[in-house]
């Protein structure tokens, strides 16, 4: 059972978002518990994954797509005119649907590009941050001698936690996954799944699922999205056994969705 | 296989064996046609270098290398020629390439759909059919009078920059149009600045793609003859240029200037001087190709 | 690898930034006072690719033993020209005599020019070698056969001179943008860039051999010096002017009958147009000299047909006098007229 006195680390008020014209959120209010997993479902289409691209203002980069309304992390409105959405991104980390190591980089400088990339690489750390990120993620023990190779050639699997580990080595507070397991199979997302387990140690965790069964698997919170809407949102146990909303108990019993 | 099943498996065992010996003929003439568009245009070409080559081969020599132009076929060599065009590939893709890939980042990273963005492509688009001559004439105007460089190297090579840059620009964006949205998206992720991603996300993965258009461009500009005639490139000269500033002559000049002279002899020196723009041409695209297998086997 | 990546377009910022930063580019206008290596000067030339091996091989002569440097440019008779009277060049050399735009332009430019004619050229008329009915044509064949009119009606020999096989004929001539297509219109149309369009044409004279030499019905015409390098591939023509003052009936093409002015009217003197103020420096003396006094065996050499001696005393009396302007008065070519008699000339 989740601890029902763990603060709230995110809080999002009238968060609406757009593609062009088109309103893809309608006004979300939502929190997030401090070193949770939250769970957000819903039928395809429903606006989940835009949701949590908003919190990192990931969502603004796709062409003609922009936001409304507030996300207060730790007391400050990401959406906040002198809020840098760089800085930001380095604070709440991202795992993709699809494993997207960069692919001409080895397994190292994949872990090490995030700080690589935005120049906070302290070169004496670099092997004690690839052996901490990649325990992180769970992959130390299959990639420690072959750390040169590229971070193409790994399994699906291995590449989707490299990610992972990759998104760890920025040390970020906030941790987003937008599907992240729905393109491994079932050994390898059980990995995952463990993998989350262990990260919300450390971590806020917000992750968009597909799979009602991963959310009661990993999630304390879980929130059901419809056509852009939020549904309910409640204590896991609660949703998948006593869902207030017609609507939720019809989604999670398979009639529609 | 009782009577029952018999007449079904009849009709499968028909089904399957049918003769497709139609659609089979069309096959194989549909491959033979691709086999000969590959083939023919190759063997033609194997058949111009190699009869170029043997008449020329003659006259390769190393004294042909060093030597300077002269009346006397058997006596003019190709130096000046070879050293300016050198001088001018290295210049204009110094040039090229950063201006190019410059713009092509712009446009592929920063333009977006601003109409500032759209009136520019269809300006490349547009500035890729113009004919070489007109560059020529643009280098005469701005670069050699305007900016006052004279009838330079500098010019000749500005000149075959511009002439280049539509190649360099379209091949650089479709080089970077292939890297994908994830692999952008992870590093905005990361917390990367837009110029961090494209330096150290999108460049390298697009460098085999904009290595494979500076062998076009260079290629290009290698064999221009007609903007560097109107820029002010000479046809003789007895010494080498010097520096940036210095007068200049190219191969594919004395080549032309060779093959339409009256004395017998010069068609051989013609000959042995497209065998030399081949070999440099080829040996300046072989490392552009080292540099990008080495690029690739990074991936 | 990023080190070495950041590295790349930064080594080629250095490569072309080298580039702009080693010399101050001259000013513009100014006759490209580049600097010789260890003085001397440098003579800078441009113009006809006609006069170009001419000038080369007096260029390498000259150049033997001197410090002096000679660029020579091949942008044709116009483009020298604009050079010329842009200041860009101190000589031009030109297939035909200045036009009066071209007296113009220079004039606005306070550009004064000596004319000095330097050799003749010749045009062939020629067919192929087992053509065994043509041995001369009349001008006005010529003309008949080449003017505007012709076009798709004079298609076969008989119609050029009866008695000719009613057979197709071919025609070869040199490229629209050459001077020796402009000469030979002029001087046998009668309208300079004027004939009929539905002949082979090409920019490179070898290329007009070879097509001559293949075909039995061809016919015709191009450079002197391109005949003589394939006198046994092809069959010259006379070309009778109907003049008898300059030798009676055909003449065939040589360099005897050029230069006595007998083989009329395909035969024209070629020029170098030398800027007046570049004329007074000594190594652009230097070299005018040698070329006035040295040049009459390189110019056989290279194919084509010295004045005489007298006519290259002439023309140096006239450049070391400095005079100015045309002998053509910018009306251009007088055909058929020989160099002795156009300087000759009160």
């Amino acid at each position: 059972m989740p601890d029902p006195i763990k603060p709230v680390r995110i809080e999002t008020r009238g968060l609406r978002a757009w593609f062009g014209a088109k309103e893809a959120l309608h006004g979300i209010d939502m929190v997030f518990h401090d070193r949770e997993v939250t769970a957000i479902i819903g039928p395809s289409g429903c606006g989940k994954s835009t949701f949590i691209r908003c919190l990192n203002r990931m969502h603004e980069l796709v062409r003609g797509a922009r936001a409304e309304g507030q996300v207060i992390l730790d007391d400050v409105d990401v959406y906040g005119k002198d809020v840098d959405p760089v800085l930001l991104r380095r604070k709440v980390g991202m795992v993709f649907q699809k494993p997207n190591p960069f692919p001409t980089m080895s397994i190292r400088e994949n872990v090490l590009s995030g700080l690589r990339l935005t120049g906070r690489l302290d070169r004496s750390r670099a092997e004690e941050i690839v052996e901490r990120s990649l325990r992180g993620a769970a992959l130390w023990d299959e990639v420690k001698d072959q750390l040169d190779k590229g971070g193409a050639s790994l399994s699906g699997g291995q590449q989707q936690r490299l990610c992972i580990a990759r998104s760890l080595a920025v040390e970020p507070e906030v941790l987003l996954m937008d599907e992240p397991a729905s393109a491994l199979d079932p050994i390898a997302t059980a990995r995952i799944e463990d993998l989350i387990h262990e990260l919300k140690e450390q971590y806020t965790i917000a992750i968009v699922t597909h799979s009602m069964q991963q959310a009661a698997r990993v999630s304390d919170r879980t929130a059901f999205f419809l056509m852009g809407d939020l549904v309910e949102v409640d204590d896991t146990d609660n949703i998948f056994t006593s869902p207030k909303d017609q609507r939720t108990e019809d989604y999670i019993t398979g009639k529609f969705g | 296989m009782n009577e029952a099943t018999a007449p079904r498996a009849r009709t499968a065992r028909a089904e399957l064996t049918a003769s497709r010996a139609g659609s089979k003929r069309l096959e194989k003439a549909f491959l033979a046609l691709c086999l000969v568009s590959v083939f023919a245009p190759l063997a033609l070409l194997l058949y111009l270098v190699g009869e170029t080559t043997l008449d020329g081969l003659g006259r390769l020599s190393w004294d042909f290398l060093t030597g300077y132009p002269s009346r006397k076929a058997e006596k003019a060599g190709i130096l000046p020629a070879l050293v300016g065009s050198v001088y001018l590939i290295t210049l204009a893709a110094g040039m090229a390439l950063p201006v190019g890939v410059g713009a092509a980042i712009y446009l592929e990273e920063y333009g977006g759909r601003s109409r500032l963005a759209r009136l520019i492509e269809v300006n490349i688009a547009n500035l890729a059919g113009v004919p070489s001559v007109i560059y020529g004439l643009l280098g005469l105007g701005v670069f050699v009078r305007f900016l006052g460089l004279d009838r330079s190297l500098l010019a000749g090579a500005a000149t075959l920059a511009l002439l280049v840059l539509p190649i360099v620009i379209i091949s650089s964006r479709e080089a970077m149009r292939t890297v994908q949205d994830n692999v952008r998206e992870a590093a905005y992720g990361l917390g990367a600045t837009r110029w961090q991603v494209i330096r150290s996300v999108i460049l390298p993965q697009a460098l085999p793609g904009i290595l494979t258009g500076a062998i076009l461009a260079v290629s290009r500009a290698m064999g221009e003859t007609a903007p560097l005639i109107v820029v002010g490139a000479l046809t003789y000269m007895t010494f080498l240029p010097d520096g940036p500033m210095s007068p200049f002559t190219a191969l594919p000049i004395q080549i032309f200037n060779w093959v339409s002279r009256p004395k017998a002899g010069f068609d051989i020196n013609a000959a042995a001087g497209i065998t030399v723009l081949l070999l440099t041409l080829l040996a300046m695209n072989a490392t552009a190709i080292w540099i990008r297998q080495r690029a690739q086997r990074r991936a | 690898m990023p080190a070495r990546l950041q590295l790349l377009p930064l080594a080629l910022l250095v490569a072309c930034g080298g580039g702009t930063s080693t010399e101050t580019p001259s000013t513009e206008g100014a006759p490209s006072p580049a600097p010789a290596a260890e003085g001397g000067g440098t003579i800078t030339i441009d113009g006809s690719s006609t006069v170009f091996p001419i000038t080369e091989a007096v260029a390498e002569e000259y150049q033997q033993g001197r410090k002096t440097r000679v660029t020579i440019g091949v942008s044709g008779t116009g483009g020298g020209m604009k050079k010329l009277c842009a200041g860009e060049v101190l000589i031009a050399g030109a297939s035909r005599p200045i036009k009066p735009s071209e007296v113009e332009l220079c004039g606005a430019n306070g550009i004064q020019l000596i004319e000095l004619p330097v050799a003749y050229d010749g045009i062939a008329v020629v067919v192929n070698p087992q053509n065994d009915w043509a041995s001369s044509m009349t001008v006005a064949e010529l003309k008949a056969l080449w003017a505007p009119e012709a076009q798709a009606n004079v298609t076969k020999w008989s119609q050029v001179r009866p008695g000719w096989p009613d057979q197709e004929i071919h025609l070869f001539g040199a490229g629209v943008d050459s001077g020796t297509y402009d000469y030979f219109t002029a001087a046998v149309v009668g309208t300079e860039h004027s004939s009929r369009g539905d002949f082979t044409s090409s920019e490179d004279d070898n290329v007009l051999v070879q097509g001559i030499s293949t075909d039995k019905l061809a016919l015709g015409f191009f450079g002197l010096a391109y005949y003589e390098e394939n006198k046994d591939k092809l069959k010259v023509l006379g070309v009778d002017d109907g003049n008898p003052a300059n030798g009676d009936g055909p003449i065939l093409p040589s360099a005897a009958t050029v230069s006595d002015g007998t083989y009329q009217p395909l035969s024209r003197p070629i020029f170098l147009y030398v800027d007046a103020k570049a004329a007074t420096r000594p190594e652009v003396q230097e070299f005018i000299h040698f070329y006035l006094e040295q040049g009459r065996p390189l110019v056989a050499e290279v194919g084509y047909i010295p004045l005489s001696d007298v006519a290259y005393g002439m023309v140096k009396q006239r450049f070391d006098a400095g005079k100015t302007g045309s002998l053509f008065e910018g009306h251009g070519s007088t055909i058929g007229a020989t160099v002795e008699a156009l300087l000759g000339k009160p």
